[in-house]
This record gives structure tokens, sequence and C-alpha cells, in this order.
């Protein structure tokens, strides 16, 4: 019997002897209550919001748009890579037209979530202050003042790449009835808004680059940070929206004042850095990348090198012969952006141009001698802003600027170039040509097409043989008036939120 | 009540009264069928060590206190009880073959076990032979069609590939669907349920309705299956037995239509898929080295071979089953293969009169080699092994102009024995099951048990890109993935039984409390720029991304109280109420605690006078349960906001909110009603059937947000659903004597699925994505996509519904609708048919699926004509709209075609499973030789032959769209089985 009661008495203990802790936690994350809560923790923040807006940038909010555009056919081999954007047969259940959107809604959210906190740090410090007690110091202070500043910046750049995509062009007679975006100013998931109208999502924009260009101003004044949100960058912003709401004079002035601080690249060889390297004296803003984070794949499909040994290149997408032709031979860019090469496409062997302009910055690789074709994410360089200031001031009524913007930027541009002044029509048709040839490729095409309400056309655009590429939708006209010109409301988004019902873009 | 209570007492005194009297008793045991004497029978009196053993003649004898009962067991044999009368010397038993109609003894959740006809829950048994057969590596593969209420499929043919199975339809649309498995006792998971050699499982018992489930509280939501390894007998000498096995595998038919070579050729050229100049380089090299069948290039046949032992035994206190096994079989695709070894040990020792230990253990060590999946994002994934073989076009060569073998070839594609050579990659798993048990009776009819187990498992992976590959130019890299798990439960229950002469009253009470303590970790590095194939340790690299470095680990507790009363009366009515209690830290804190309950009842009919006597119905029970069980299997953190600090910007740590958590987060519950019946008539024909009604209500979900919110899921307690159904189960012996046994099964299944509620003001949730919706009133496996209307013959362009009946060409206007097909089948099951005569067996096994559908991806993509060129097309793609006025149901060159009922097939299917025969030499052969108990050999063919319709490589892919599918094996093995 006395055996019994020790074996009970195990048995007893191997109850106990099971761990009854009923909260666990991980070991990836810390609770979200103890997650912000000093200003060390908002510097982390920072970071994190820096990643977020990244990703809001890189190369797939770019990609797909370019193909819609002019100036690229697909090769016999292309795969359908970008296939719905190049023919314009994309739904609004399409991949990227859901990511861009969830992105750019998923960085607000921390954004908000950043500037929210980060706000309550100081406004519990001046209670701390109050009270007799030792506070933050007046460096951390002026430090809290600045990320909330840029919170702000990054958040209008966020905005306006929605709005660029996701709405109509801004026309300051229909601001007030024509849909723009959902604006959300405080993280609060539990809660679905409907879109602003034009107006107020412009000025919601203007109102954080605002906000942005006070506390940035005070905290740092004119000094430029590559990597990092600085006056410039919100300058640059500032020009771009302007230039949409039709405010072209003051458009035009911020963006001299931006190509006078940026100084366009003149000679070959640092315009192929520009886009080798991502170096030079152009670039005013561009995220941190390294062969770490950050890097974003452009050339893949303008490269693809199967045996990774640069001697046949097997592209998904050749530029058209069309666009080679705009270009005057001594054009650095055409040095640049295009290089002749051994190609294949099935079982034949070309030698034909393919697009060169994004290279791969050899820094960026992980893999010894192999290109994978990384670039960082630059949303400005001054070659942009000095055309918009020839768009700015030929807008404006000042025929004059104009001519010597779109000057500057030849003679840049091309070597011994010598200038016929032109006016009216003809030269904001140079402006605009001169727009596609200097932004090939960069995402910028689709919102120009939509900022002057011209069709998109690839009628008698020739490929440069036409049996290496598809025929399909080689000769396509898309007028301003389709419904495509503008991107769906993505059915991930209007499924769940009814307040869009009637606001959307396609239905 | 003071009646019982009082012959109670009595009963009890007479027991103690009466204790000293003893008897002789002697007799024979012979085989009820065959009258032949069983040497080597143990008879024991029942509940003690006093036990003897048949001599050669199977004669016994052997000292019986009065009013005892006598156990007699034979291996092979169900063993069975008589009592002996005072006075009674002489007692013949005529034992009859475990196959035959008999109680069996099942163990269903925590407690000792009870005969299957006196639970009130309806259990399913799957006789052990049927499994133990069939030298598969995948046991589950081998119960498809075998267990009423369970669909069970295998969506692969790799060999190291698992089957999906779910009982009585899908309760869950979030949480996991995968039943409890329990092994010896302690639950565990369906890995280790793999891990088992299936000649060392003894019974496979699955437990569908609340009374049986109930016990097992929040794990039980999609059923219990309970495994019972075999033990050594008492007193038995020792048994040894070998078995071997050699088989080969070739695919299961491909009905995939296919162009010609040349045809295609032509085909390509004239819509502009290749150069003028490439259809003179194809044509020249098809003139050189003709055409090629891709299919047979990739899928070949491969061998499998198996090599087994086992021994079991027992003295007086000590029995004992140990095993070991190997297994090796080669996949039909290039790099997949898996090899695998197995050891158990079963022992139980009976240490004192008071007290039994019991040890099960079981190891098993495996590598794996499986082939890339197959994925798509935009178009096939031309890299993949897989989808190789169905897109690969037949006029493309092996060879180029130069007689070089192609590694890629000019379509893009390269060619998988390189791509697996040079990218080589294997995984490990070492996995260790085992449990100890400690098990009191410090007075007769109480049990207290202590049972303790560890279910834990090692895996490793391996991945090497060889720099030798053409694409690395000399810069390898190598990828090791570390990953580890334990789970410890123990289970301490305590079991007081109780009967009254002639089982006038059973009663049973068990309660009991259960703790688990669960912990994984793993790691992941990779390193870059290995310069030599034979040497790509991690360290021969020279770079490290932080990005390639990964760590994780999580844990979970749970801490449990259950107790069950069961109480029988004349073995006509038995009742039972169970209630369990469970706390897991998987939840919020709000909501972090569940009681579940079950009550159940049982009638056996058969035992009321009016069919006591009945010739014609030889068995009748009715049953009926009502219980709740839960469903838990979710992420581990899922109830927590969380911050994380795993991003980077500009070389510094980013944080950011990384889920914003619930505090509410609970349990899913399910309310389970059973009621069945079992019928028997003649002796021979046995039929049951069942229904069942299974809600589910406070379902985890991960609720989708609209993207602006800043978040775009999260983790609720919301939808309700309801699946409900029948179980039919009929068995019949057509023929039995002594040389011969014929008999057929069947087993029929219907389950409907429908969602009750969704969440607030929320009606339905479309998941276009998923071709599903989910909408109150209708099943949750509905199909939901655009349906095609035919081509216009006057442009060619492909006509969608637009919600109203009306054709649309625009694809942004075709409308999703839900259709009235369903991705999971509403009705399985199986058939069985087997015959012996003598020592020869036949057995086959049928699986079937009805009103299955599934979207035939692989045919979408060799149809499509903007996502695909310079890939394989079916023979009727010649049929393409060409001209105005042509009829036809492929739409013209260049259209983009999306998913929609033009793809959607009849995936229904029959499936001979299994078809075994084996033949044991004679026993009187075997006597001969002195020492070889028995000899078996045996041929064994799997997925032999399939009825369907579908045109895919494989209908019995579980999901809802199937491309570059590894199609299932067809098996032919041969077997030898020998015996000590």
């Amino acid at each position: 019997m006395k055996n019994i009661i020790k074996v009970a008495l195990l048995l007893l203990m191997a109850v106990g002897a099971v761990s009854c802790n009923l909260n666990k936690y991980p070991s990836y994350a810390v609770l979200a209550d103890e997650g912000f809560l000093t200003y060390d923790d908002a510097t982390k923040f920072r970071n994190g919001m820096y990643y977020y807006a990244r990703q809001c940038f890189s190369g797939y909010s770019i990609l797909p748009i370019n193909l819609q555009a002019e100036g690229v056919n697909p090769t016999l081999d292309y795969g359908n890579m970008y296939g719905y954007y190049y023919s314009w047969n994309f739904r609004d259940s399409e991949g990227e037209v859901a990511q861009l959107w969830t992105y750019c809604y998923g960085a607000i959210g921390q954004i908000n979530y950043f500037i929210e906190n980060a706000t309550r740090i100081l406004a519990e410090n001046d209670e701390i202050v109050a009270a007799g007690e030792t506070g933050l110091t007046e460096t951390e202070i002026a430090d809290l003042n600045l990320f909330i500043g840029e919170a702000y910046c990054l958040r209008a750049m966020i905005n306006h790449q929605l709005a660029i995509n996701y709405c109509k062009d801004y026309d300051p007679a229909t601001a007030s009835q024509d849909w723009g975006i959902i604006i959300t100013e405080k993280f609060d998931f539990e809660k679905t808004l409907g879109r602003e109208k034009m107006d107020k999502t412009y000025e919601k924009i203007m109102e954080d680059i605002g906000n942005a260009e006070t506390a940035i101003q005070t905290a740092l004044g004119e000094t430029h940070r590559e990597n990092y949100v600085d006056i410039w960058t919100v300058r640059a912003l500032k020009a771009k929206v302007l230039l949409e709401m039709h405010e072209y004079t003051d458009a035009a002035n911020l963006a001299v004042t931006l190509v006078n601080k940026f100084p366009l690249i003149s000679d070959q060889s640092s315009f192929k850095t520009l886009w080798q390297n991502d170096q030079g004296s152009e670039v005013i803003f561009q995220f941190y990348a390294s062969n770490q984070e950050g890097r974003t794949q452009m050339g893949e499909i303008f490269l693809h090198d199967p045996n990774n040994n640069g001697a046949v290149l097997n592209p998904y997408y050749l530029p058209t012969q069309w666009i080679l032709d705009q270009y005057v031979n001594t054009d650095i860019r055409f040095k640049t952006y295009f290089e002749r090469r051994n190609i294949r496409i099935g079982s034949t062997a070309y030698n034909l141009y393919v697009v060169s302009k994004y290279p791969g910055n050899p820094a960026y690789n992980t893999q010894t001698g192999i290109n994978e074709h990384y670039q960082s994410v630059r949303p400005f360089r001054s070659g942009d802003f000095a055309l918009i200031a020839a768009e700015g001031f030929a807008m404006g009524g000042d025929e004059g600027q104009a001519n010597t913007w779109l000057k500057n930027l030849r003679t840049a541009r091309i070597p011994d170039y010598t200038h016929t002044d032109l006016s009216g029509e003809e030269l904001m048709d140079a402006i605009k040509m001169e727009r596609l040839k200097e932004l090939y490729m960069e995402g910028n095409r689709i919102a120009d097409l939509k900022r002057w309400g011209e069709p998109m056309s690839r009628l008698g655009h020739t490929p440069q043989d036409p049996e290496a590429v598809i025929s399909e939708s080689v000769d396509l006209v898309i007028e301003p008036t389709d419904y495509r010109f503008v991107w769906p409301i993505p059915q991930s988004e209007y499924m769940q939120n009814h307040n869009l019902d009637g606001q959307l873009n396609w239905k | 009540m003071r009646k019982i209570v009082l012959s109670v007492f009595t009963t009890l005194l007479l027991c103690f009264q009466l204790a000293a009297q003893t008897q002789r008793v002697t007799g024979t045991v012979t085989d009820a069928t065959t009258g032949e004497t069983l040497m080597g029978a143990t008879v024991f009196v029942t509940g003690t060590n006093n036990a003897t053993i048949t001599g050669a003649n199977g004669d016994y004898t052997i000292d019986v206190p009065a009013n005892a009962t006598l156990t007699i067991e034979y291996l092979g044999y169900a063993s069975q009880v008589v009592s002996v009368a005072p006075g009674q010397t002489v007692i013949d038993v005529q034992l009859a073959e475990d196959n035959e109609e008999i109680e069996q003894i099942v163990v269903i959740g925590y407690g000792t076990g009870r005969e299957v006809g006196t639970i009130t829950g309806s259990v399913s048994v799957v006789d052990a032979q049927i499994i133990n057969e069939q030298s598969v590596m995948n046991v589950t593969d081998a119960l498809a069609g075998q267990i009423p209420g369970a669909s069970i499929m295998t969506s692969s043919g790799e060999p190291s590939a698992s089957s999906s199975i779910r009982i009585h339809g899908y309760g869950s649309l979030s949480a996991g669907t995968e039943p409890l498995y329990v092994i010896d006792g302690i639950p565990s998971s369906g890995n280790q349920f793999l891990a088992i050699n299936s000649n060392d499982i003894e019974s496979i018992v699955t437990l569908k309705d609340a009374s049986a489930t109930s016990i097992y509280g929040s794990r039980a939501a999609n059923g219990v299956i309970y495994v019972t390894t075999k033990k050594g007998r008492k007193n038995q000498n020792a048994s040894f037995s070998f078995r071997g096995s050699y088989g080969l595998s070739e695919p299961v038919n491909n009905y995939m239509s296919n162009m010609s070579a040349n045809d295609l050729l032509l085909w390509e050229r004239y819509f502009g898929e290749i150069s003028a100049a490439d259809l003179a380089n194809y044509q020249a090299l098809l003139e050189a080295y003709g055409p090629t069948d891709w299919f047979r290039y990739i899928y070949q046949t491969a061998p499998a071979y198996s090599g087994e032992f086992s021994v079991s035994g027992g003295s007086e206190n000590i029995s004992y089953y140990v095993s070991g096994s190997y297994n090796n079989q080669d996949g039909m695709a290039p790099g997949s293969s898996m090899e695998r070894y197995t050891m158990r040990t079963n022992l139980s020792a009976q240490a004192t009169s008071w007290l039994r230990l019991d040890l099960s253990l079981a190891g098993s060590a495996d590598k794996r080699e499986t082939t890339q999946t197959a994925q798509t994002s935009q178009g096939i994934n031309i890299t993949s092994v897989t989808n190789f073989p169905i897109y690969m076009p037949s006029y493309m060569t092996k060879y180029d102009a130069d007689g070089n073998k192609y590694i890629e070839f000019p379509n893009r594609f390269y060619d998988p024995y390189y791509v697996m050579s040079k990218a080589p990659g294997y995984g490990r798993n070492h996995l260790l099951n085992g449990n100890v048990a400690l098990t009191i009776t410090p007075v007769k009819g109480l049990t207290i048990t202590s049972r303790n187990g560890l279910d834990g498992a090692y895996s490793t992976t391996t991945f090497s890109n060889l720099p030798s590959h053409f694409a690395y130019k000399d810069a390898g890299n190598r990828v090791r993935a570390f990953s580890q798990y334990y789970t410890l439960t123990t289970s301490n229950t305590a079991e007081y039984k109780f009967s009254l002469p002639n089982r006038d009253h059973d009663l049973s009470v068990l309660v009991g409390q259960e703790g688990i303590d669960y912990y994984s970790d793993a790691f992941q590095v990779s390193t870059q720029n290995q310069v030599d194939d034979r040497l790509m340790l991690l360290s021969n690299g020279t770079t490290v991304l932080i990005n390639n470095v990964a760590e994780s680990n999580t844990s979970y507790n749970m801490l449990s109280f259950f107790g069950r009363v069961n109480y029988g009366y004349k073995n006509k009515y038995v009742f039972d109420v169970t209630l369990r209690n469970d706390a897991s830290s998987k939840f919020g804190p709000d909501n972090r605690n569940a009681l579940f309950y079950a009550i159940g009842g049982m009638w056996n009919a058969k035992e009321e006078k009016f069919l006591y006597n009945s010739k014609v119905v030889s068995d009748l029970k009715v049953r009926l349960t009502y219980g709740t069980q839960g469903n838990s299997d979710i992420g581990l953190y899922d109830h927590l906001a969380l911050v994380g600090a795993d991003l980077k910007y500009a070389n510094g740590i980013g944080k950011y909110l990384g889920s914003v958590g619930n505090n509410m987060l609970g349990w899913e519950t399910q309310a389970l009603l059973n009621a069945s019946v079992e019928i028997g008539f003649w002796n021979w024909l046995a039929i049951s059937a069942g229904y069942y009604h299974r809600a589910t209500s406070n379902m985890l979900f991960s609720v989708p947000y609209a993207p602006s919110t800043g978040i775009t899921a999260r983790m609720e307690n919301v939808l309700k659903m309801v699946n409900q159904g029948v179980d039919l189960d009929i068995s019949a012996t057509f023929f039995h004597n002594k040389d011969w046994n014929v008999g057929a099964s069947l087993t029929f299944s219907y389950n409907d699925n429908k969602i009750t509620k969704l969440y607030g003001e929320t009606t339905e949730i479309p998941l276009p994505d998923y071709m599903k919706i989910y909408k109150e009133g209708h099943s949750a496996n509905n199909y939901y996509m655009p349906i095609f209307m035919g081509v216009d013959p006057l442009d060619g362009r492909p006509m969608y519904d637009d919600g109203n009946g009306n054709p649309v060409k625009d694809t942004n206007l075709a409308a999703n609708i839900m259709l009235d097909k369903e991705i999971y089948a509403p009705m399985y099951g199986g058939f069985n048919l087997f015959a012996s005569w003598k020592g020869l067996s036949l057995q086959a096994n049928f699986t079937y699926q009805i009103n299955k559908w599934l979207l035939n991806g692989d045919r979408f993509f060799r149809e499509h004509t903007i996502m695909s060129s310079q890939i394989q097309r079916p023979e009727y793609m010649k049929n393409i709209w060409r001209e105005p006025g042509q009829i036809t149901d492929i739409p013209r060159y260049g259209e983009n075609t999306i998913y929609s009922t033009q793809y959607l097939e009849d995936a229904s299917y029959l499936r001979l499973k299994n078809l075994t025969i084996a033949y044991q030499l004679p026993d009187n052969l075997m006597k001969k030789t002195g020492f070889i108990k028995g000899i078996k050999v045996s041929a064994q063919f799997r997925n032999l032959w399939t009825l369907t319709k579908f045109t895919g490589t494989d209908p019995e892919y579980d999901s809802n769209i199937v491309y570059g599918m590894y199609p299932n094996a067809r098996m032919y093995t041969f077997g030898l089985e020998i015996t000590f």
C-alpha cells in the first residue's frame, strides 16, 4: 500500500510538472503596447517608414505603366511578361494594380501610426517636463519634429503616387466633381472611407507638403541629404503637384531652383554613371539601396541574359525602330539608353538595339560575376524638372523662359546643339517629344499623356525586326477618353469597402 | 438504487468467500472453421497472471478459482472469454479467425478498451490487414475508400507525398482541417502518423461523432484518427517475421491531347510564334532526330524496394514487439526519391500485481528529394520539372544541329535532368515518437494511468546551386535549413469500471487531466560564391547576405481537464456523458477557456426479446450522440498586436506595426449531432447507416480588410457553417467455408456544405482570386467564375455571361458567377472485393469521388495564345477560329481568355487503388520444415485502373486548379513474407 501511495505521488508530480503558463509571446516581435514608447523607438520606426515608402516607388510601380506606353515591342520569347499592360488587357484583379494600391495604403498606415505615436511622445514629454522631471534632450525633440516632417512629405509623395495612377487628370474646372483618392490621416483599421473629390485630394497633398516644408526647413534649412527626405525633396514633389494643378508658373519657378541646385549632366560618361551606378549631380532624392536592401530590378526585361556572360541576350522587350529614330546619333541619351547587341529570339540570332538604360548597378549584385540588373529607387532627378520648367513656362505664357529650359536640357544632352526658338503648339510639341525622349521608360509617360489629353498611339511605329517581335497590339491606339487610361480601383478594395459603391473608375 | 448497492455488496462478499476455492479445468482449443487443433494458444484466468499454453494437440490444463472466467488468445484469432461454471472440468474452445464478425476491442480516448458494440458513438475500424498488406510509405493513401465519411486524396506522385484527409467535409475555412492523430494514446501529429511503418499498425480507428471526439476537446473538430500499434502477447514464444518487396512505378494515364510535331510547327509559324528562320531550324532538327515524347522523357519507370522484420512474444510478466524496416522508392521524375528507416519497440511489463509499465517507442529517419513545385504568376514556370513534360513541344529535339544535348532549349525551357543535377536539394527528417505509461490497479476495477508522451522531430534541408551550372558562372550557392520541434504531453487519468454479473449494470467513470507543452525553432542560412562542385559547404562560400539568414521559434501550452461517465444496462442500453475544459495560449486572454461536452445513447435492439432469437436479424443497434468540439489550429500568436523589427533602411533596423491582433480571438466551436443504425442479417450481411449534422460557429476566419484601412486581413471568430450528410457502410460475406471466403464491402458518403452566417451586415465574401465565394445559404465549395458562352463566329472573340445571361466580350465586364459545381466532391467512398481459396487470396480496393470539379489549368495555359507561346498545344487547337462564320470553341489567336467554365472539368473518378493477390503456402508443408511457420508471396498493384472524364494528367488532385501535376504512380510490387 505504501508503494501505491508513492506511485500516486509520482503521478501528481507529473501533473504539476507541466508548465501551465498560458501567456506565450513570440520572439520575432514585441507587444504593440511596448513597441513605440521612446525616442529610440521613434528612430527605428522612422526607418520602417522609409522602408514602406520605398516599396511604393520601386520597379513594379514603373514597369507595367511603362509598357502600356509606346516605344517597345515584346519579343516572341516574352512569355506574356507584363503582357496585359502592353496590350491594355489588364483587369481590376491584376496583381500589379492591387499591389501598388496595397503597398501605398500599407505605407500610409505605417506613416500615420508613426505620426500619432511620435506626436504622443512629444506631448508626454511636455507633461514630464511640466512635472519637473528630466525629459528628452533638445536634439531629440528637434529630431522628432524633423521625423514628423519627413513623415508628412512621404505621405504626400505616396498620396500623389496614388492620384497619378488611380485618378483622372486634375482639371481645375471639374476637380470638385472628379473622384480623387481615399485620404486616411489616422491609423484606424476598423474604419473604411470613401474617395475624396479631386480638389480635396490635392488640398490634402498640399497641406502635407506645407507641414513638411515648415518642419524640415526648421530642422535642416537647405541642407541636402540624398537618402532621406530634405527640403529639396519637398520642393520637387511640390513642383510636380503644382504642374498638375495647372499652377504653371509656380511649378516652373520651383523647378528652376531644383535644376540650379542639381545641375544637368552634359558628358557621356557621367550620364552613364547616373544610370549604371545611380550616382550623379542630377539625383535629387533616391531611396537607399545596397545589395542587401532596397534595390529594384529594372533592366531584366530588356537585358535578360540566360547564360549570365553578356555574350548573347534574350530580351523580353525591344525598343521600337520608331523611338530609336527620334534621337540624333550624338545624343548622350541615345548612347546610354540604347545599345546594339547580339541577341537570340527562339532559335534565331539577331543583332539589334536593346534598352540599356537600366544596365544593373554592379554594387547591387549578390553573386560574383552575375549581373542581376538592379538599380536604386529614384523618385526625383533634375532632368525631369528642366522639362517641368519648360512646360510650366510655356503653359504659363512665358515662351522665352520655356525655350531657355528646352534649350538648357538639349544643350546638356546633345553635343553642339544649336537652338532655334519655337512658339505656340510647335513649342509644346517639342517639349512633349523631349519629355518622351528624356524620360523614356521612367514611368511618366501615361501620366503625361493624361495631363495633355493625348492618346497613346503606336500607329506607324515600326519594330526593328518584325520577325523577332509579336504583332499583337503593335498598332494599338488608346484614346484619352478610354476608361483604361486610369487604373481601376482594385477588386480587393472595393469588395470590402462599400463606401466606394458608385465611385469606381471602371464599373 | 438501494437494491443495486446491496447486490454490489453481496457480490463482493461472495467473491471474497470463494476466493480460496479452485477447480482444475482441461480442454482443447480448435479452429472454429477447420476444426484443426491450435498449438500455442494462451489460456489464462481473466484479470490474473494465472496462464498456460496449449500443447501440440491444442490441449491445456489450468487451475481456476470458482466463478472465474477464462480468456483464450491466439495470434490471428479473436480472443474468447468463457465463464467456468462451478464443477465444470472440461471446456473445449473453438476460436474464430479475426476477420469474422466478432466484437473488437477499441480504445477511444483515455481509458481502457471497450467493445465496439458498446460504444454510443459510431467508430470505424479499419482492418489492419488492409494496411499491412500494402507496402506503401504513405499509409493515408492506403486508407482511401476504407473509412466511411473520410475523403482521402493524393495530389502528387512524389514518393514523399502525403495525402489530404477530410472527415465529413471541410469544417473550417481558415483554421486547420486535418483530423487529430492519436498514436497509442498520445495526441500526436500527421507527420508522426506517416512515419509509422504500415506493418506495425494493429488498428486504425476513426472517431467521427461527438461522444467519441469531445473528450479531445479543442482539437477534435475534424475527427480523430486513433492508431494502435502492435503489441506482443504474454506467454507466447517469440515469433519472427521477415518481409521483402520489390516494385516498379510508372505514371497513371496521361489523358492529354497533343498536336503532332510537324503540325505544331506549322501552326506556330502561321500565328507568328516562331520566325521563318526558326521554322527552318526546327524542321531540319526534326528531320535529323525525329519528334520527342517529353512525357516519357521525364517520367520513367522507377524501382522501389523494402525490407522489414519484426519479433514479438512474451513471458509471464513481459511482452514485447520489436520491428525495423527500410524503404527505398525512386521517383519517376528526375530529382525525386524517398528513403526511410523505421524502428519500433513496444514493451509491457507487469511489475507488480497492481502496477504495469508500458513503453512504446518509435524512431524514423528519412531522406527525401522532391522536384521543384510548379508555380505560376504570369504564365507557367518553365524551369519546373513537372511543367516540362506538359508544355515542352514535341518538335523540340534533345540535340542541337551540332549534336550537342540542349541544356537550355531555344524556347527557354531548361532540361530538368540538368537542373536537378546542378541544383541538387534534399531534406532529412528524424522523428521520435514514444510514450511511457504507468498503470496502477490499486483495487479491482480502478485503473489509474499516467501516460507521458514525447513527440519530436528534427529536420534539415540542403540545397545547392553548383558552380558548374552554366547560369552561375563558377559562383555557386548553398542553403541549409534546420528545424525542430517537440511536444510533451502528459495525460493522467483514473477510471473506475464496475459490472454486475450478467452485465445487468455496467458503469465506468473516467476523470483526467492533460497538459501539452509545444516548442519549435528553426534557422536557415545561405552562403554564396562556392567555386568547386565538390566543396559546397556553407564555409566554402565567401559571402553571407543578412536577408539570407533567418531564425524563428514558437511555443504554446495547453491545459485541460476532462471526465466521462458511461453506463450500460443489460447490454441493451448504453449512455455516456463527456466533459472537457481546455485553456490554450493561442487565444486572447479574454477568451481563453472553453468547455466542451457530449451526451450519447445506444440501444442494442438485438438483445431485446423480440429479436433475440431472430434468425434473420443478426444485429440491430441504434445510436444517437450530440456534443461540442473545438478547432484551435491557427497561428500561435494571432491574437496579439505586435511590433516587428526586421526591416532595414540604410543599414538601420526598421520597426513597424506587424499585426493589430484580436483580444477576443477564441475557439472555433462545433456542435455535432450523429444518428446511426447498424443492422445485420443472417450473420453475413451488415449494413450501417449514419446521419451527421456538423455546425461550426465562431469560425476562425482571416477576414479580408480593404487595403485602404492599412491592413489586408485579420483573424476573427465570425462565420457559421454547416456540414451534414450520410455515411453508408455495407459489408457482406457471400460464401464462407473451410476453403472459401468470398465477400465485398462498400462505403458511400454524401456531404452537403452550407455557409449559414457571415459577419456583420456582410452577406457574401467574394474571393474571385480563389474562384470562391462565401455566401449565406450556399456551399463554401462552389466555384465562382465567369461562364464561358462560346466563341462569336463573326469575330472569333470569346463571350462570357455578363451576370444577366447576355454575352459580353470585354473580359472586364464578364461577371463572376457562383456555380453549382463544387471543388470537393459531395459524394465519395470506396468498395472492396475479397476472395480466398485455401491459401490463395485476392483483394481489390476501389475508391471513387462523384461530382468533383477541377479547373484544368494545364488546358488554360496550353490553349492560351497570349500567355503562352512556343509550347505544346492540344490537337484540337487546329480548330482555332480563323475566319468569319467559323463555328468553333477555340477563340481567335491573341484573345485574352480568362479562367472560366471553359476549363472547368468533371474530375469525378473511380480508381482501383489497390489489387493484391497473395498466396500463403499450406500449413502442412510448413510443418514439415519444422521451424518455418508460414511463407506468403504476394503481388500488389496500385492505381492500376482509373475511370474518369477528366482530360488532365490525373483527376486525383485535391484543390481548385491543377497545372504541372506530378501524376500519381501506378505501382507493381512483389513481396515475400516468412514467419518463424
